[in-house]
């Protein structure tokens, strides 16, 4: 990236243009659409989930404008997932966006063909012997196919364009308002339709927030125009606040003509009336109250479907194009056409899934399906925003900062998660579809994009060398990061042990550092001098051990960040990193890289403090649980085995017991230590040589016995996290205190453990960086 | 995206000013709890009413809650810009981001 040229956009967009813009996103299809469907849930109190959606929307909003003002970059919400989350989240908000705007796009398209449909029947006309109430999902299919077809073109809604058709459907909706007051106070028996108020309880009302959700989110795109908008950190807070104080009203007095105007000359209520008519509930209501109601409802309705149409075609497509480039999704997605420059592969997929979803399911669950996932999106902008203020703290420039932080983004997420939830209730195909779409998405990912995302990473591979024997085995490899040879033999002579001990081979990794501020680029005039000076000597140094190796330079801005790539990327068993002594910095506990690289990953890691590993005759292993000293056992049985040292045990016990409990921890021991798959023979010389001793001082205690060793193995230990924050381990205190040659080990974690603990490390990483 | 990232993307503020900005809001606290609990109070009224007086009086005043808890951030907004252009030494916004459209540095100061 930092070797890229950055391409600007100009910034034209004052304050009152972008809170049109935003205006114009959310006075769209969704009111045309949802109100009907909405009323039949919540029954009048359709104006209660409004002014309800209004407050869940408003919180979210809140988050809006302050990330849209500190970061306005052109990514909005999915830009801030992917700096404020870990792990699969931006790849997943990334997959979420692309479903939820071709979902969207499924929808409209539906509500055009009702729409059309619906003109069809009023002139009583017909197509290929269909009738009006039977044309909407072929119409839906040519709408969407057309629509793929203009954006295959490249035309995109003008500026123009849009803002006529923002205002054209703004002033239907007004004299809809206008139209439906003044029947209701020249009709005062209309006030009586608002009662009872919520004849599904709130359940219903709740299903409504739900389901109109989709309508309350077009202040997105007030974000995503950031770069465009003029003095960005004023002006995108204010936009994003003023377009919903415009748009909720609008909706509620909706919700309010639709009910109380209508009249439905039976007995049904209106609400069940206008739930009937579903997506065609508020063109149905204008024929009665408005002039030319049905006809510029129509108007309104299919201007609006169209519009978003275009628009969720285009954002879905554009999604998945950059997804595509981001090596997330298969390249062909960002293939761009040679006529056209359109991402022509990108939106045939959209264009398929926007098809199959208005093909497959009904319109209800359709807008359901479009709602949850939005929920679910906003949800993840809301946890990023917590992240993100803790990560850079006042490092950055925010126009607007969040009141009773973090108190509001917390209740936006409970509220939208509760209320994507409660959505199963409603439609539980939606949920099917939103389920089996994020499993994809895990299984994508994990099968597939994480990879990828490893390929483009910044510690590339700059030289590789393997003996010709070892290329593609897949054989047992323990990694030696190696700066200078002078200083590695004790690193070599412990890495070559363990290889040939599991028949593997040695990986000698060296990283060519370059500054932060230093593009990669730079480090690549050292190759050859690296692989002359560093390298061929240290695979000399492994050869005289009779073992074989490969070796690798990685050019990276840290050290440890190289080692677990070349970890993930090549599979490695065991890592063995030298450790020169205590680290001066307060913040890490052995050492800044050896800390990541412990931490992070995911197989066994030794930190080894030592010039030389002659002669190793005795050797001693700490040791608290049987169950947490399987690898020191397996090291200090290779030592045992190639060099005839001697290993004892030492466990250390709180005074005062008495004989029988004493006896009792022993064989505890004992049956810990058959347990261990290590062999016989080590379980039986462990068995010989256990040594129990007491003292209230565990650390002083093993200190003081490790003097008389020629090598310590400490395990790191499985301590709770809060003693781990607070205090740190016991081997990290006593790995500062041993004056001898040590050898600190991490075992391998499972996959579960790992993923749970980089979660909590991103967490913890995020509130530490803020406290610096 | 990293840190060198944002850097480069220009939304990080100048080294020398990392530690000099407060982080707290600049949103008036008091009256805007008050305006959150007016509004969902407004909505439990809305519902209470059941479609009668009530609900109409709770829809009214969470328009005017709304309206008001609008107004108040939106204050906030311009009081955010003149607290970080004080913090930062008087710089106007011209020198603190891209696009500005040179308001003075003074303006908003005074306002609630």
């Amino acid at each position: 990236m930092a070797d890229q040229p950055r391409t600007e956009l100009s910034r034209d967009l004052g304050l009152f243009t972008i809170t049109m813009v935003g205006v114009g996103a959310m006075i769209g299809a969704g009111i045309f659409v949802l109100t009907g469907i909405a009323a039949g849930t919540a029954g009048p109190g359709l104006i209660l989930a409004f002014a309800a959606n209004g407050v869940v929307t408003l919180l979210t909003a809140l988050a809006y404008a302050e990330l849209g003002s500190a970061i306005p970059e052109a990514g909005g919400g999915y830009l801030w997932v992917k700096e404020g989350l870990p792990g699969p989240n931006a790849f997943l908000a990334g997959w979420m966006s692309w479903f939820a705007h071709a979902v969207a796009g499924s929808l409209y398209a539906l509500g055009f063909g009702s729409y059309l449909g619906l003109v069809f029947r009023e002139f009583g006309w017909t197509l290929l012997g269909l009738q009006g109430g039977q044309l909407g999902k072929p119409f839906a299919i040519v709408i969407a196919i057309l629509f793929v077809a203009i954006n295959f073109k490249g035309v995109s809604e003008t500026g123009l364009a849009g803002n006529i058709v923002t205002v054209a459907k703004v002033l239907i909706l007004l004299l809809f308002i206008g139209s439906g007051l003044w029947a209701m106070f020249h009709d005062p028996v209309s006030w009586g339709n608002f009662k009872p108020f919520t004849p599904r309880g709130l359940g219903g009302v709740v299903e409504a927030m739900g389901l109109t959700y989709v309508a309350f989110e077009g202040y997105e795109i007030i974000a995503q125009a950031g770069e465009e908008v003029k003095n960005p950190k004023r002006n995108i807070p204010r936009a994003v606040l003023w377009s919903l104080a415009i748009v909720i009203p609008i909706y509620l007095l909706v919700g309010v003509a639709a009910v109380g105007a209508t009249h439905t000359g039976s007995g049904m209520p209106t609400w069940q009336w206008l739930g009937e008519h579903k997506e065609l509930g508020l063109a149905e209501a204008a024929r009665q109250f408005m002039p030319l109601g049905t006809v510029l409802l129509l108007v309104g309705g299919i201007l609006s479907t169209m519009s978003a149409l275009n628009a969720t075609t285009f954002s879905s497509t554009r999604v998945s194009f950059a997804m595509g480039r981001d090596r997330n999704l298969p390249d062909f997605f960002s293939k761009v056409h040679d006529r056209t420059r359109t991402p022509y592969l990108a939106l045939l997929a959209s264009g398929g899934l926007i098809l199959f979803m208005a093909v497959a399911i009904p319109i209800e669950d359709v807008a359901a399906a479009t709602d949850v996932m939005f929920l679910l999106l906003f949800l993840q902008v809301n946890i990023a925003i917590i992240t993100i203020r803790r990560k850079y703290g006042d490092k950055l420039d925010y126009g607007f900062l969040i009141p009773f932080f973090p108190v509001l983004p917390i209740l936006a997420i409970v509220l939208m998660l509760g209320i994507a939830v409660y959505m199963v209730r409603f439609s539980p195909t939606a949920w099917l579809f939103v389920g089996g779409w994020i499993a994809t998405g895990f299984a994508i990912y994990y099968g597939y994009a994480r990879k990828r995302e490893r390929e483009k990473r910044v510690t590339p591979v700059v030289l590789r060398e393997e003996a010709p024997a070892l290329l593609g085995e897949d054989r047992y490899r323990v990694l030696v990061p190696v700066a200078n040879p002078e200083h590695a033999g004790a690193l070599i002579d412990l890495a070559s042990l363990i290889a040939r001990s599991n028949d593997g081979e040695v990986v000698l990794l060296h990283v060519i550092m370059v500054p932060e501020q230093t593009p990669l680029r730079v480090g690549r005039r050292y190759v050859t001098q690296a692989r002359d000076e560093v390298l061929d000597r240290a695979v000399e140094m492994v050869a005289e051990h009779d073992v074989p190796s490969s070796s690798i330079i990685r050019i990276a801005h840290s050290p440890a960040q190289a080692v677990m790539h070349e970890v993930e990327d090549r599979d490695i068993d065991f890592v063995v990193m030298g450790w020169r002594g205590r680290s001066r910095n307060p913040r890490t506990a052995i050492g800044s890289n050896i800390d990541l690289v412990f931490r992070h990953a995911d197989c066994h890691v030794g930190a080894l403090r030592a010039n030389d590993l002659d002669p190793v005759r005795r050797i001693l292993v700490p040791m608290a649980d049987p169950q947490q000293s399987h690898l020191m056992l397996e090291l200090a049985e290779m030592f045992s085995r190639d060099r005839g040292s001697d290993v004892d045990l030492l466990h250390i016990l709180p005074p005062g017991m008495s004989e029988q409990e004493r006896r009792e921890r022993l064989q505890e021991l004992y049956d810990g230590l058959a347990d261990l798959d290590v062999g016989p023979e080590e379980t039986g010389e462990a068995r010989r040589m256990i040594e129990v001793a007491e003292s209230r001082d565990v650390v002083g205690a093993i200190v003081g016995t490790a003097g008389d060793y020629d090598l310590t193995i400490l395990g790191s230990a499985r301590e709770g996290f809060v003693r781990k924050l607070v205090a740190g381990t016991i081997p990290e205190h006593i790995a500062r205190r041993i004056r001898g040659r040590l050898l600190l080990v991490k075992h391998r974690r499972s996959v579960i453990q790992s993923k749970i603990l980089d979660t909590i490390d991103f967490f913890r990483d995020t509130s530490g960086t803020s406290m610096t | 995206m990293s840190i060198e990232d944002l850097r480069e993307q220009g939304v990080l503020l100048p080294e020398e000013e990392w530690g000099e900005h407060r982080l707290e809001t600049t949103v008036p606290l008091v009256p805007v709890a008050v305006g959150y609990v007016t509004a969902v109070l407004s909505l439990v009224a809305m519902y209470v009413g059941g479609g009668g007086t009530l609900t109409w009086i709770g829809a009214g005043t969470f328009l005017v809650a709304l309206y008001t808890l609008t107004w108040m951030c939106d204050r906030a907004v311009l009081r955010q810009r003149t607290r970080v252009r004080r913090e930062s030494g008087g710089a106007s916004d011209a020198e603190t981001g891209p696009g500005d459209d040179g308001r003075s540095s003074g303006e908003g100061a005074g306002e609630p």
